[in-house]
C-alpha cells in the first residue's frame, strides 16, 4: 500500500512540476511564436497563420535595433565596471575599517534604498538638465551605477566579512600599506563576490527601463534596448507586434547567454553573506 | 456627443458593434484585417496588412451633418514648433523656412508614405502636395487628403492631452458599465466627463498666490528644524546602551583618525552617488510638493504652500487610503506567494533526481532573467478577453474570465503575474539555504511521524524565514515600490470617479500617472513625499525587528 501511495505521490509531484513549468514558459513561447509570425498586429487573437523569418531582417532595416543593442551592452558594461569599483571600495571600508559612524552610515546606505528611484524621476531629470547629461549615455551610466551599488553593498560587505582579518594584519606587520592590502590580498580573495557584483549590476543596467525612458528621449539611436523596444509600441499607431517580438527575442539573448554560462555566480551571490547558519 | 453615444448604444444593442471593453486600436485593425467587421473608424497604418489579407477596402468621405455641412474633425498635425527660449532664433527660422518649402513638404510626405508603397500613413496638409501627381494618382491617398482638407488642426496647447486622460474611461463606462458592471447613465457620465476636463484645465491654468518667503519665516523654520534635530539627538543619547566594550570577536581595528580618513575616502564615491540620486531627490520632492510646478509653468513656478497636500487630504483621501491598503496587500501577497512557491519548488526539486531538477531549474529561472518589460507586455496580451489564457480556458469549456477588466480579477491577476516574476529569486535562495540545513531535523520529524506538509510548513519554512528575513523585508519593499505593474494593467480598471486611482494602481504607478499624464508634477511630488514617509517608517521598523531577531 505504501509503495502505491508513494508512486501516486511521485506522479502527482511530477505533474504539478510540469504544469508549473508550462505556465512559466508560456509567455516566452508566445513571444517567440509571434516573432516568427507574419504581420501580427494583435496580441489577443491567435494571429499567427504563417511562419516567416522576415521580421528579424525587418528589425534591422526598419528600426534602430542594432544601435539599441550596442547602447545597452555598452551601458551595462560600463555600469558593471563602475559598480564593481564603487562596491569593492565601500564594502571593504565597511567591513574592515572601524571608523567613526560606521554602523550609522551602513544603516543609512541600507535605508536610503527604500526610496524608489521612479519617484525621483523629475529630480533626476532636472539634475541632468542642469549638468547637461540629458540624452547622454554617461548620465544613465551614473544613475544605474548608483542604483546597482546601493543594492549590492549589503551582500558585498557580508562576503568581505568572511575574509579573515588576520591576513590583513599579517600584511600590515610586513609593512604593506592599506592600498596594497586591498588590491593584492583582499580583492583577489573576493573574486567570487566581485563576479557576482559585476553580473548583477550588468543585469540591472540592461533591464532598467523607468529611468532610461525619462532620460533618453530624444534620439532614437541613443536609446538603450528596453526604451527602444518600447518606443516601437508607444508612439505611432499600427504596431507591428511581430517585429517587436523579434526585437524582444534578440534582446533577451545576451541575458540568457550570460546567465546560463555564469549560473554559478548569479546564484552564488544571493546567499553569500546572508546565511546565518 | 450624447446623440453619438446613443447611436452607438443602439448599434451595440443590435449586436452590430464589436464588444470588447479593453479593445485598443490594434484590436479594431485586426478585426478588420480578418474580415470580421465591415467598417472601422481608423487610419491606414496597417494598409499593407489589409491588402495582404485580401481585404478590398475603400475610404468613405466625411459625412454631411444635419445642417448640410461636412463635419470638421480635429486632426493632429505633424507640425513644427519653435521653443520660445531657443538660443539661436535665426537658425531656427531659416530651418523652418526650409522645411516649409513646397518641394520639401513633398519629400516629407513621400518619405512618410514609404515612397512607392503609398501606405497612407501621412496625409498632406500642404496644398501643392495635395494637388501633386503623387497624391492625385492614388485613389486612397487622394480621398485621404480630401478628408484632411476639412480637418481642424488640433491646438498645440499644454491642456491638449487632458481629454485623453478621461475620455476613454468615461466612454468605457458608458458602453460597458462601470467597474461593478452596472449600467451607467450616458448623460450623467458625459456631464461628469466635461466637468472633469474643465476642472483640470482650470487647475492647470491656475496661478495660485506665490508666497513670498520672508526672512522671519525662514528664521522660524530654521529654528524649528534645529530644535527638532537637537531633540532627536538628545533622545538617542539618553537611550543609548553602553557600546564601548569591544567584544573579543572583534577583529577589525580600533578607532583612529587615519583610519577614519581612509575609510571616508573609500566611501566617497558611493556616498556621492547616493547623495545625488537618492538624498537630493527626496528633498527636491519635498520642495516641489510645496510649489505649483506643472506642465504649464515649467519656468515660472513658485512656492504655494500646502495646497497640494490640502488637495490630497480632502478630495484624494479616499483614493489615497484605498491605494495604500491595496499596495500593502499587494506587496505582502506577492512576497508570500513567491516565497512559498519558490521554497516549495526548492524542496521538491531537492528530492527529485538531479538531472531532472537541473532542467526544471533552468526553466523556472527564466522569468527572472528575461527583461521584465517584454514579458509584462506578453502577459497583458495573454490576459485580455480574447487572449491566450481565455482561449485555453475555453478549450475546457470555461467561460472567458475578465482578467483585466474586472476589479477583483485584475487585482488577482496582478498579484499572480508579479509573483510569477519573483518566485525564481526565492527558489534559488531557499535552495541554497536548504543545503545548509542539517538533514537530521527532517529525519527526526519523519521518525516522529510528521507528514510532508507538516514538515514543510512547520519546520522548513520557519527555518528559512529566520535565515533570510532581511531579504523578505527588502523584497516586500521592492514590491511596494514595484513599477512593472503599470506595464501590465496601466493602473487597472479605472476607478469610479474620473481621475481617481485605478483598481490596481500602486502608490508609485499613480504618482507616475499623475506626473506624466496629467503633468502635475507638484502634486506627484506631494504624493511621493507621503509615499516615502510610509516606506521609511516601515523600513526603520522592520530593520529594528530584523536586528532583534538575529541576535
Amino acid at each position: 500500500m505504501y509503495n502505491v501511495k508513494k508512486r501516486v505521490g511521485r506522479i502527482l509531484v511530477h505533474f504539478i512540476l510540469l504544469i508549473l513549468a508550462v505556465v512559466t514558459i508560456i509567455p516566452f513561447f508566445f513571444v517567440v511564436l509571434i516573432s516568427l509570425g507574419k504581420n501580427v498586429i494583435d496580441t489577443s487573437v491567435f494571429f499567427v497563420k504563417e511562419l516567416t523569418l522576415d521580421n528579424y531582417s525587418r528589425l534591422f532595416t526598419e528600426t534602430r535595433f542594432s544601435n539599441w543593442l550596442i547602447n545597452s551592452l555598452l551601458l551595462a558594461t560600463v555600469t558593471m565596471i563602475l559598480s564593481v569599483i564603487v562596491v569593492s571600495l565601500s564594502a571593504c571600508a565597511f567591513s574592515r575599517l572601524r571608523f567613526q559612524g560606521r554602523t550609522k552610515l551602513f544603516n543609512f546606505v541600507l535605508l536610503i534604498q527604500v526610496f524608489p528611484l521612479t519617484l525621483s524621476m523629475v529630480s533626476i531629470f532636472r539634475i541632468f538638465l542642469a549638468l547637461g547629461l540629458l540624452n547622454k549615455i554617461e548620465g544613465l551610466i551614473i544613475v544605474d551605477s548608483a542604483f546597482a551599488s546601493a543594492g549590492l553593498v549589503l551582500i558585498a560587505k557580508g562576503y568581505f566579512d568572511t575574509i579573515p582579518y588576520s591576513l590583513d594584519e599579517a600584511a600590515m606587520i610586513d609593512g604593506a600599506n592599506r592600498f596594497r592590502i586591498l588590491t593584492q590580498i583582499t580583492l583577489p580573495l573576493a573574486k567570487p563576490m566581485i563576479a557576482v557584483v559585476a553580473i548583477q549590476s550588468f543585469v540591472i543596467a540592461y533591464n532598467e527601463y523607468a529611468i532610461a525612458s525619462t532620460v533618453m528621449t530624444q534620439k532614437l539611436e541613443a536609446m538603450p534596448l528596453a526604451v527602444g523596444l518600447q518606443s516601437m509600441i508607444e508612439g505611432q499607431f499600427g504596431i507591428n507586434w511581430s517585429v517587436y517580438c523579434a526585437g524582444a527575442v534578440l534582446g533577451s539573448i545576451p541575458m540568457l547567454v550570460l546567465f546560463y554560462s555564469l549560473q554559478k555566480y548569479f546564484i552564488g551571490g544571493l546567499t553569500e553573506g546572508s546565511v546565518k547558519a | 456627443m450624447l446623440a453619438y453615444v446613443e447611436k452607438i448604444k443602439e448599434l451595440q444593442s443590435k449586436g452590430l458593434t464589436l464588444t470588447n471593453p479593453n479593445a485598443t486600436e490594434s484590436h479594431i485593425s485586426a478585426e478588420f484585417a480578418n474580415g470580421r467587421v465591415a467598417m472601422i473608424l481608423y487610419g491606414l497604418w496597417n494598409a499593407s496588412i489589409y491588402k495582404s489579407m485580401g481585404i478590398e477596402y475603400g475610404i468613405s468621405p466625411l459625412p454631411v451633418g444635419k445642417n448640410g455641412k461636412v463635419s470638421k474633425p480635429l486632426a493632429t498635425v505633424q507640425g513644427f514648433v519653435i521653443n520660445r527660449f531657443t538660443n539661436d532664433l535665426d537658425a531656427t527660422k531659416s530651418f523652418l523656412e526650409f522645411i516649409l518649402k513646397d518641394e520639401n513638404q513633398q519629400r516629407l510626405i513621400e518619405a512618410g508614405n514609404r515612397g512607392d508603397r503609398k501606405t497612407g500613413e501621412r496625409n498632406p496638409a500642404n496644398i501643392s502636395v495635395i494637388n501633386s501627381k503623387y497624391i492625385e494618382e492614388d485613389t486612397v491617398l487622394s480621398s485621404l487628403s480630401n478628408i484632411g482638407f476639412n480637418c481642424e488642426p488640433f491646438p498645440n496647447v499644454p491642456e491638449g492631452p487632458i481629454w485623453y486622460n478621461y475620455t476613454s474611461t468615461a466612454l468605457r463606462a458608458i458602453f460597458y458599465g462601470d467597474t461593478a458592471g452596472n449600467e451607467v447613465d450616458a448623460q450623467e457620465k458625459l456631464l461628469e466627463l466635461a466637468e472633469r476636463i474643465r476642472a483640470d484645465v482650470a487647475l492647470i491654468n491656475e496661478i495660485p498666490e506665490k508666497i513670498d518667503i520672508q526672512a522671519s519665516h525662514v528664521l522660524i523654520f530654521a529654528a524649528f528644524l534645529a530644535g527638532l534635530i537637537a531633540a532627536v539627538v538628545l533622545l538617542r543619547k539618553a537611550t543609548k546602551r553602553n557600546t564601548s566594550q569591544i567584544s573579543p570577536l572583534d577583529r577589525t581595528e580600533k578607532l583612529g583618525t587615519k583610519n577614519t580618513m581612509i575609510a571616508w575616502a573609500m566611501l566617497l564615491p558611493l556616498l556621492l552617488l547616493l547623495l545625488v540620486f537618492y538624498v537630493f531627490p527626496i528633498f527636491h520632492n519635498i520642495y516641489l510638493s510645496v510649489t505649483n510646478y506643472s506642465g504649464v509653468n515649467l519656468r515660472d513656478y513658485g512656492i504655494v504652500g500646502l495646497t497640494n497636500y490640502r488637495e490630497i487630504f480632502t478630495s484624494g483621501i479616499g483614493g489615497l487610503a484605498s491605494m495604500f491598503v491595496w499596495t500593502i496587500t499587494f506587496a505582502f501577497m506577492v512576497v508570500t506567494i513567491s516565497f512559498i512557491v519558490g521554497t516549495a519548488l526548492a524542496v521538491t526539486l531537492d528530492k527529485v533526481g538531479i538531472r531532472v531538477a537541473k532542467v526544471y531549474k533552468l526553466i523556472f529561472i527564466l522569468p527572472w532573467v528575461v527583461p521584465s518589460v517584454i514579458t509584462l507586455l506578453m502577459w497583458r496580451g495573454m490576459l485580455e478577453d480574447q487572449g491566450l489564457v481565455n482561449q485555453i480556458l475555453s478549450l475546457f469549456g470555461i467561460n472567458s474570465v475578465p482578467w483585466l477588466s474586472h476589479c477583483l480579477a485584475a487585482r488577482a491577476s496582478s498579484i499572480i503575474v508579479m509573483s510569477w516574476f519573483s518566485f525564481p529569486y526565492f527558489m534559488v535562495i531557499s535552495s541554497s539555504i536548504l543545503k545548509s540545513i542539517p538533514k537530521d531535523y527532517f529525519e527526526v520529524a519523519r521518525i516522529a511521524g510528521a507528514g510532508r506538509l507538516y514538515i514543510f510548513f512547520k519546520i522548513t519554512i520557519p527555518l528559512i524565514i529566520r535565515a533570510i528575513f532581511p531579504m523578505l523585508v527588502m523584497s516586500f519593499i521592492m514590491q511596494f515600490n514595484q513599477f512593472g505593474v503599470y506595464l501590465l494593467t496601466q493602473g487597472g480598471p479605472p476607478g469610479s470617479r474620473l481621475g481617481s486611482p485605478g483598481a490596481t494602481d500602486l502608490l508609485i504607478t499613480y504618482v507616475f500617472n499623475t506626473a506624466f499624464n496629467t503633468k502635475r508634477y507638484s502634486l506627484a511630488a506631494a504624493y511621493s513625499v507621503i509615499a516615502f514617509c510610509f516606506v521609511a517608517v516601515f523600513a526603520v521598523v522592520s530593520l529594528r525587528i530584523a536586528n532583534r531577531k538575529s541576535y
